[in-house]
């Protein structure tokens, strides 16, 4: 397992990911490349900042506007 | 990485060129204080760490004075390690000259010659060595492999970085760190967006404004009160610290009387009995005739020489007297006539008889000048001679001196001084044998007094300071002053800080509920996202940081209670203390779950070594470094243990089978003569290898003597 997929896997184990989001096991994907595609924003929203911290090519700003574009179009 | 040997050339107290061979497991280093144990430390963390400032100070006082104004000599310390099957040998050093003013040194170099597996070698200097040995022995490692005495040992004690340098240096913990900053950031822009959207809205504009006024001014006041707290709260922490040294100052104070009292009563027996000995008995030689302790027998053959002498002169004079004698004798028989003794006639009847000129003993007449006559006038003037006083005619005598008699007078007198000589010997032997029974209870005094010094060392060790002691007991009453107005005002600004905080808690209630009404829904719901991101970031890091703590204190344990068999049965607990924005690793011990109080100096130490070698067991598991083990050094990390429990402590050490060098100066005793000895004890310490560290003789107040040798045992 990559750093990032153990990243993101260690993340999504937290708590909120289940009792708030209700994202079952089953839902939960395995790696980075998955989450990016997840339906789930908070998911989504993860796994590219992960992508984004491991592998920089953008600044903070425009990592922070690709978020929040990200999201403003994810319903919850 | 193994070290498998390092060389000191010149190097402080290591004269000429000096090498311990060390084994992959336990090796011990033994010296008593002064006998080179910290130098060899100093030699291992110079050639590691050290810089290029005051060079001489490392120069063998011994080399450089016999150096004086000859060629320049090499200063060096050289380690030979074993990495991945590669030998490395990395070579500091400098050159010096011996002058008037001093020594003179160049500057540093670092060397590294590199062996790899297939035997090829490369020398690299400089910045590539340095690259080379961080590479081999990391400077992250070397941190927690090489400790000075006990104190060093606590490395949680001060340093806020402590667990983030730990964290970064062997935990996957620390690539959770840069998400906590990002998720902030994400969060406070989704805030802002939707504080901006809300302020463009008219309708709650103004309402909205004054409760982002209102929670500014409470978050300043929360967070400059909040601030005050954190300082105050230290204050308190170093105050309470302070009183509990000042308790231990006490007992150590009390233990510093008794212990004082006890080497000033051994020093002044050391000092009577070095007046007693006797080192000098040229006095007793002569004024006790020591001297004449072989008298008897030369006066025995002086007699035997005088009797001879007069045996031999008595023969002498026999014969002599034999001779005259006969000579004599032989006269009168030849005249045959035997006179008549002096005085017989007498003298009357002899002058009337020359009157009458006639012999009345013969009964013939003696006319004058007949031969008769003359007869009788020499027989008168006989008489005559006689009556007159003495003329002492000397006596033919053989001698004309008598020497005997004054030797045997001397003989004499020396006899009566026999008896008293006779009895020097027996004197010689006895002050011999007193002298020896003093050296030895000397010898006995001197173990006692270092003993007792030695724990007067460790307590002031504990102390810091003797003088401290008296000025610490007049800080206490003021220190308790202020503890107790720092509890009361702390006790204040906790129920403001609450305050403050129920205000500001509604007040962002308040501003919530405007923007869940004005603000746009989807700005809402994304800052409801990224609070969440953030959270769940903060947390995970939390989670992996007790995580790495929790493994730690799981290792620290089980050393912990293999270095404590039969003694104390409590728990490490390491706990992250976060104060403000500095975070702190607390290392405490618990005994049945609750905190256990002023532990000893030897619990104490038990306790920060399983710390170590915890930090050193999950060090050789970081795949980073190569997944190798790495050996550890510790000066005197065990002065507080006494010699039982450095037994266990070392036994235990070398069953883990790791490199670990130790100097200690336990099991250097003296023998009864004051020669150093290795105690019988030491048999008992397992152990790969061994070294004794001594001195050669030196002069105390000579430095260029001292040179301290290995001895494998």
């Amino acid at each position: 397992m990559t750093r990032k997929d153990k990243l993101l896997k260690d993340y999504l184990a937290h708590p909120l990911i289940q009792d708030k989001y209700k994202i079952t096991d089953r839902r939960i994907p395995k790696n980075v490349d998955d989450g990016m595609m997840s339906s789930s924003p908070i998911i989504k929203a993860i796994a590219h900042i992960i992508n984004e911290v491991e592998y920089p090519s953008k600044s903070e700003k425009e990592v922070e506007q690709l978020i929040r574009k990200l999201l403003n179009k994810s319903p919850l | 990485m193994i070290i498998q040997s390092v060389k000191l050339e010149n190097f402080q107290c290591y004269y000429d060129k000096k090498e311990f061979n060390f084994s992959s497991g336990l090796n011990i280093i033994l010296g008593d204080n002064g006998e080179g144990k910290t130098k060899f430390f100093e030699g291992v963390s110079w050639l590691l760490d050290g810089n290029r400032y005051n060079l001489d100070k490392l120069v063998s006082k011994k080399k450089l004075s016999e150096e004086y104004n000859n060629d320049p000599f090499p200063v060096s310390v050289s380690m030979r390690v074993k990495m991945n099957n590669q030998d490395y040998i990395f070579k500091k050093s400098f050159i010096v000259k011996s002058k008037e003013e001093g020594a003179k040194t160049s500057d540093f170099q670092l060397v590294c010659v590199h062996t790899n597996e297939k035997g090829e070698r490369e020398n690299v200097l400089d910045d590539k060595a340095i690259q080379l040995l961080d590479e081999t022995f990391p400077p992250e490692i070397r941190r927690y492999s090489m400790f000075k005495g006990e104190a060093e040992l606590d490395i949680f004690k001060s340093g806020e970085e402590a667990l983030s340098n730990l964290v970064k240096s062997f935990s996957d913990a620390k690539y959770y760190d840069k998400y906590c900053n990002y998720g902030k950031y994400l969060r406070e822009k989704a805030e802002k967006a939707v504080d901006n959207d809300v302020k463009q809205s008219s309708k709650s504009k103004k309402e909205f404004d004054e409760i982002e006024q209102l929670i500014t001014l409470k978050s300043n006041k929360l967070n400059s009160h909040k601030s005050i707290l954190n300082k105050e709260t230290e204050n308190l922490e170093r105050i309470k610290e302070d009183l509990q040294d000042a308790d231990k100052h006490f007992d150590n104070a009390e233990s510093l009387k008794v212990i004082k009292a006890r080497i000033a009563h051994h020093k002044e027996n050391k000092s009577t009995a070095q007046k007693r000995i006797v080192t000098d008995f040229t006095s007793r030689l002569f004024d006790e005739k020591w001297l004449l302790i072989h008298f008897e027998n030369i006066q025995n053959e002086f007699n035997a020489k005088i009797s001879s002498f007069e045996k031999n002169r008595r023969d002498e004079e026999e014969r002599f007297n034999i001779e005259k004698g006969k000579a004599q004798l032989s006269k009168e028989i030849l005249e045959q006539v035997t006179p008549l003794p002096v005085g017989v006639p007498t003298l009357a009847h002899m002058k009337e008889m020359l009157s009458e000129e006639y012999c009345k003993v013969c009964n013939r007449s003696a006319e004058k000048g007949s031969n008769a006559y003359m007869y009788m006038e020499k027989r008168i003037r006989e008489f005559v001679d006689s009556q007159q006083p003495k003329q002492v005619k000397q006596k033919e005598k053989l001698y004309r001196f008598n020497y005997l008699s004054k030797l045997w007078s001397m003989s004499d007198s020396s006899t009566k001084q026999v008896l008293k000589i006779r009895s020097i010997n027996q004197e010689i032997t006895d002050a011999f044998d007193f002298n020896t029974r003093l050296k030895t209870n000397l010898s006995d005094i001197e173990i006692k007094l270092e003993k007792e010094e030695r724990e007067f060392q460790k307590i002031i060790a504990k102390s810091n300071a003797e003088e401290d002691l008296v000025s610490i007991y007049s800080k206490v009453k003021e220190w308790r002053r202020q503890e107790s107005n720092i509890e009361r005002s702390n006790g204040d600004t906790n129920k403001l800080i609450t305050s403050l905080e129920m205000d500001v808690k509604k007040l962002k209630e308040r501003k919530e509920s405007i923007d869940s009404k004005d603000a746009k829904s989807f700005l809402v719901d994304t800052r409801s996202i990224l609070r969440d991101v953030e959270t769940i970031f903060f947390e995970t890091r939390e989670k992996k940081y007790d995580e790495f703590l929790q493994k730690i204190e799981h290792k620290a344990n089980e050393i912990f209670s293999n270095i404590n068999v039969d003694d104390f049965t409590g728990e490490i607990q390491l706990s992250k203390e976060v104060k403000g924005d500095s975070e702190k690793i607390k290392v405490d011990l618990l005994e049945n779950g609750n905190l256990y109080d002023n532990p000893n100096q030897s619990l104490q130490t038990t306790k920060h070594m399983a710390v170590l070698f915890a930090i050193s067991e999950i060090a050789s598991e970081v795949s980073s470094y190569g997944s190798g083990e790495y050996p550890m050094i510790f000066d005197a990390p065990t002065s507080s243990f006494g010699m039982k429990k450095t037994m266990d402590f070392l036994n235990l050490v070398n069953s883990t089978d790791k490199q670990r060098i130790i100097a200690t100066y336990e099991f250097v005793g003296r023998d009864s003569s004051g020669n150093q000895i290795i105690e019988e004890e030491f048999s008992s310490v397992k152990r790969a290898k061994a070294f004794w560290l001594k001195r050669e003789s030196f002069d105390k107040n000579d430095l260029s003597t001292i040179n301290t040798t290995i001895t494998p045992i």
